[in-house]
């Protein structure tokens, strides 16, 4: 049994405008969400990029975060349930997304949130896993014949 | 695979909160790299699959995504906080979590069992090596290397123009290892990542001057990251190869950190004013002393021969 990962059907997928928010809501499907949020989003002026809203009468304070270069946002779906454990698993990419906004429950945002550092993460395992397989490799034998040369 | 097999219905409990867990859960927030997307939108691509493969480190079964030709390992990550959901256009999603890919170097996952199979100093073909009951799916890591990617870390005989047998090099693998460490510890550096663990740090500060950064406190990061893929073993090799010193822990902390409070250094520590002892007494007191008279009249009466009304409810010896 595998898990895989239906990407075909983001031909029909749109972009969708997503929000990250700070609370836990109990539940998943539809609401009215651009007339009872989106409508409340405003403009600081303190900062051109920092934006506030209200959520249930508390004050949100929120950025738009761009996606790392060269990465794709999915939403992924699981249409159907398999019945058996043997059964392979469909995930269906429903919509994608380029940018989400991140907010804070009254507090404004700044490089040292969770999320920017968890980002952090994509830079940094570029340089593990080495930018293109074939300059790592130069590199490598380069580094390997150096040492042979050194310990002649 | 082996799977737990479950008990038949003494477990439904369990099996309904699993389902309930499970029907909550039928949608996710992936932020994927595009080689995933864009390899798999070839018309006869396959899709890429989630597997289940061997972490080096942990020696236990984590999620990877491997793209459809199985020339990509992507690594999940999940960004957890506590109080996060999502507005998806019109739609509200609970589950607040991120799964996000970062591509991760077959190497280190194929490491453990190179080390594993170098033991006899035989040399063997690369689908030969990697074998794993547990795991079958890590099968599919002999193909995602490039052309000369696994000899960085191995000797390697050819037999034919198909055909490639490796074997494990410690010293080849060393050098590829210290190669990492300083990538990871120039991104770091390039990145501006607050490496020391001295003193707090925060965005908002104007910092004065990073005295602190040095190039090897950054390696010693960079080690602390990339030994996140490798065994015990391994990782101790790699800090003597690269010379960094040997940590100790209790020695260092004393001097950088205010001392947070002062420990107490008796074992047997009792505090001053105990009130539950107190309490206990009291209630002690008001249960012989507050008796009302039929207690009282109970109490005079004359027991013997009499069993306790338990014993009747008791089940018989």
């Amino acid at each position: 049994m595998a898990t895989l990962l239906d990407i075909k059907s983001l031909v029909n997928s749109k972009t969708e405008t997503c929000h990250f928010l700070p609370c836990e809501i109990d539940f998943d499907g539809g609401a009215k969400v651009s007339s009872f949020f989106i409508k409340t989003v405003s403009q600081e002026f303190s900062h051109e990029k920092h934006i506030s809203a209200t959520f249930r009468g508390r004050p949100l304070k929120g950025e738009e975060v761009e996606l790392p270069t060269g990465y794709t946002g999915l939403v992924v779906k699981e249409h159907h349930k398999r019945s058996t454990e043997d059964e392979d698993r469909n995930l269906a990419a429903i919509h994608r997304f380029d940018k989400f906004t991140h907010w804070n429950l009254d507090k404004t945002p700044t490089p040292d949130d969770s999320i920017h550092r968890a980002l952090q993460w994509v830079d940094i395992s570029a340089a593990l896993y080495g930018r293109s397989k074939a300059l790592t490799l130069t590199m490598h034998t380069a580094c390997w014949i150096l040492q042979w040369i050194c310990q002649d | 695979m082996p799977r737990p097999t479950r008990g038949k219905g003494s477990k439904s409990d369990q099996v309904k909160q699993e389902e309930h867990l499970q029907r909550k859960n039928d949608q996710w927030i992936f932020i994927v790299n595009d080689e995933v997307l864009n390899g798999s939108c070839s018309k006869d691509g396959n899709n890429p699959s989630l597997c289940k493969l061997r972490h080096p480190r942990l020696n236990s079964g984590v999620m990877y995504l491997v793209s459809d030709k199985g020339t990509n390992v992507f690594e999940l990550n999940a960004f957890k906080e506590k109080f996060r959901s999502w507005f998806i256009g019109e739609t509200v999603q609970r589950d607040g979590d991120i799964y996000f890919t970062t591509p991760v170097d077959p190497l280190f996952l194929v490491l453990p069992y190179l080390i594993n199979a170098g033991e006899n100093n035989r040399y063997m073909a690369i689908d030969q090596i990697v074998l794993d009951e547990e795991f079958p799916e890590c099968h599919k890591l002999s193909t995602c290397f490039g052309k000369g990617q696994l000899e960085l870390i191995t000797d390697w005989k050819e037999i034919d123009d198909e055909m490639k047998v490796y074997r494990y090099n410690k010293e080849k693998c060393m050098a590829w290892l210290k190669s990492k460490t300083e990538a990871v510890a120039d991104a770091l550096e390039k990145k501006n990542v607050q490496v020391s663990t001295k003193g707090s740090h925060s965005a908002i500060f104007i910092r004065s001057k990073d005295t602190d950064n040095s190039r090897e406190s950054y390696l010693e990061f960079a080690h602390g990251v990339v030994s996140d893929y490798l065994a015990l073993a391994v990782e101790k090799e790699l800090k003597t190869f690269l010379g960094l010193p040997e940590v100790n822990e209790s020695a260092s902390t004393p001097e950088n950190e205010p001392p947070s409070k002062k420990v107490k250094l008796s074992t047997d520590v009792k505090p001053l004013e105990d009130y539950s002892i107190k309490l206990d007494t009291k209630k002690d007191k008001s249960k012989t002393g507050k008796q009302s008279a039929a207690q009282k009249q109970l109490s005079k009466v004359d027991k013997s021969g009499m069993k306790s009304m338990m014993s009747f409810f008791s089940p018989k010896s």
